[in-house]
């Protein structure tokens, strides 16, 4: 009985073994990180002479009288919105549109793809060239439909759509292959049975493709919201947060605080409170989704 | 078929639609590449050429020395090293501990094994640019050995192990292989460690293609990470390069669109070997479901 025990124990043992390489780093470069984040946000943070002056709430309770910081959450907010009018339909109805090809269909999922494969950032300094007032392309493109040429990226109003438009071209990429499998999954024998039926197209997508996705879209939806909070590289590179803080989001705030301001304590305040946000929102969003 | 069915596609008016489907998706693709297309048109254009009213497409004379020019004024080899050295390091290390991570807990099965997947899993959650400012306190004063990882591709490369999306893919495919397997190795008096690189190893090669692939596309992608950490010049990757080049105001945007394409090749590269792997393993994540 104790040898079977001890064999027991060996087993556990060992497997922990293999799978302490991965705790140890999960522990520090995750748990440990957003505590010693969390813990920061409680001081005046000084680089010099960590970790500086004990100050409380005092960070937490400034961000509720300071007017930038809610231009930035609201310009977050507006960002969240357009990414989702923008960048949110198109690989889902690819993905659609693409299951009905019934030659070439591995043609058109490559070619869609491919362009998914640039860098991003090679991809926003390009639209930086062509958003260019002087001498882009978007102003001489829309020159042939008599519109006057526009400030793009420098107007106050249309800077975000400006700045999240790559996003509508760019139909492709790992969502869309996501919902393209999604699809694929969906049994055909539902759209025969719904064809004998008499269901049209209309009709079949409705009652068909679109609930057998929902799972995958849903899960996108929480997935596409946590990213649209934190947009940070669009604007960093396109704009710097212009023009006149029209294109400065939270985490941009939160990192010039830091990094210009040099109040690492205020900026990590404003960061904690937007991961408590967020993880609230998305355990709301798979409550939600439970029950329905 | 799907929407529309085998047999509705016999039907004149099915075919139009179908028809219509097809032609969308054409202009779609011409819709897509453009930019592309503009993009090198753009790196071959002289430096007035670029500011020429109105824009053509095709350039009046090709400068293609415009690309000498730019492995002229920069350490382009410098940048792809550094970036390079950065991924090698960072798969090695994160395939290395996941792969552990996941045999142990799709094989081995050790207690209090689903908290740990829990506890992995969790760290999903936690928004990226939340990690930004926390990561950069970190590496100046490490903890415990202390010191400062500030412009060592360490600061990158050692984080880069705990994602915790490579175990849950791997789990996921391990507990896919047959146990008889494994059950034989075992009656066959092989260790654990003998099971995992003479069997299990060989048998994943579709799941390392990919969680590689994706790690390489993650670590080539970064930009703000390296650009705080790294700030050295010496030290910068490609994507870090390509910002502080274009943010000078000094470096012509020809030579810029220059270096935006050559930044594009390597992926192209990674992506072509990898494209087989790629679908195999969306569907085998079971994510459809």
């Amino acid at each position: 009985m104790n040898g079977k025990r001890m064999q027991l124990f060996r087993n556990h043992a060992v497997a922990w073994l293999y799978l302490l390489p991965a705790v140890f780093v999960f522990a520090l470069f995750n748990y440990y990180l957003m505590l010693q984040g969390f813990f920061v946000s409680f001081f005046r943070f000084s680089i010099m002479k960590p970790p500086g002056d004990f100050v409380g709430f005092d960070n937490f309770v400034r961000m509720f009288s300071d007017p930038q910081l809610w231009r930035a959450f609201v310009n977050t907010l507006e960002f969240v919105g357009i990414s989702f009018l923008f960048g949110f339909w198109g690989p889902i109805a690819l993905a659609i549109l693409i299951n009905e090809v019934r030659h070439f269909k591995a043609f058109f999922r490559t070619a869609y793809f491919i362009p998914a494969i640039a860098p991003g950032v090679a991809i926003l300094v390009l639209w930086k060239y062509i958003w260019q007032p002087d001498y882009g392309l978007a102003n001489h493109i829309i020159s042939f439909f008599n519109i006057p040429p526009q400030l793009w990226l420098n107007d106050v109003a249309l800077v975000k759509w400006v700045m999240l438009f790559p996003g509508l071209i760019i139909v492709g990429g790992f969502n869309f292959l996501i919902y393209l499998a999604a699809v694929q999954s969906i049994s055909t024998e539902l759209y025969e049975a719904a064809s004998i039926d008499g269901a049209g197209i209309w009709s079949k997508l409705r009652h068909i493709q679109l609930p057998g996705i929902a799972p995958v879209v849903g899960m996108m939806v929480i997935l596409q919201f946590i990213g649209g909070m934190q947009i940070f590289d669009q604007p960093l590179i396109m704009t710097g947060g212009g023009p006149a803080g029209a294109s400065e989001t939270v985490i941009m705030y939160a990192f010039n605080t830091a990094y210009t301001g040099n109040d690492f304590g205020y900026a990590m305040a404003i960061v904690v409170t937007l991961f408590v946000v967020l993880m609230l929102f998305s355990y709301i969003q798979l409550r939600l989704q439970r029950t329905e | 078929m799907a929407l529309i069915t085998d047999n509705e596609y016999k039907m004149k008016k099915n075919k139009v639609t179908y028809g219509v489907i097809v032609a969308a998706l054409s202009v779609g693709i011409i819709v897509q590449i453009f930019p592309f297309i503009w993009l090198i048109s753009s790196s071959l254009k002289g430096v007035t050429d670029i500011f020429e009213l109105p824009p053509r497409l095709i350039p009046k004379t090709f400068h293609f020395e415009n690309y000498a020019q730019v492995f002229e004024l920069l350490p382009l080899g410098r940048y792809f090293y550094n970036t390079m050295f950065i991924a090698a390091l960072t798969i090695v290390l994160q395939i290395g501990v996941s792969t552990l991570a996941a045999y142990s807990l799709s094989k081995l099965k050790p207690l209090y094994g689903r908290a740990v997947l829990l506890f992995f899993l969790a760290t999903m959650m936690i928004p990226e640019g939340a990690t930004i400012i926390p990561r950069y306190l970190m590496m100046i004063d490490f903890p415990v050995t202390g010191g400062s990882l500030i412009n060592s591709p360490w600061s990158l490369i050692l984080p880069g192990a705990a994602w915790a999306w490579p175990i849950f893919l791997m789990k996921g495919f391990f507990d896919g292989l047959p146990n008889e397997l494994f059950e034989a190795m075992k009656v066959d008096g092989a260790s654990r460690l003998r099971t995992l690189f003479s069997l299990l190893v060989p048998l994943s090669k579709p799941i390392f293609a990919i969680c590689i692939l994706q790690t390489f596309l993650g670590v080539y992608n970064q930009f703000i990470i390296p650009l705080v950490m790294m700030p050295d010049s010496k030290q910068w990757t490609l994507m870090v390069a390509i910002y502080n080049m274009q943010a000078s105001g000094n470096f012509g945007w020809h030579l810029i669109m220059v270096l935006l394409v050559i930044s594009t090749i390597p992926l192209l590269v990674a992506f072509l070997f990898a494209q087989k792997y790629l679908v195999q393993g969306i569907s085998m994540t079971g994510l459809k479901g």
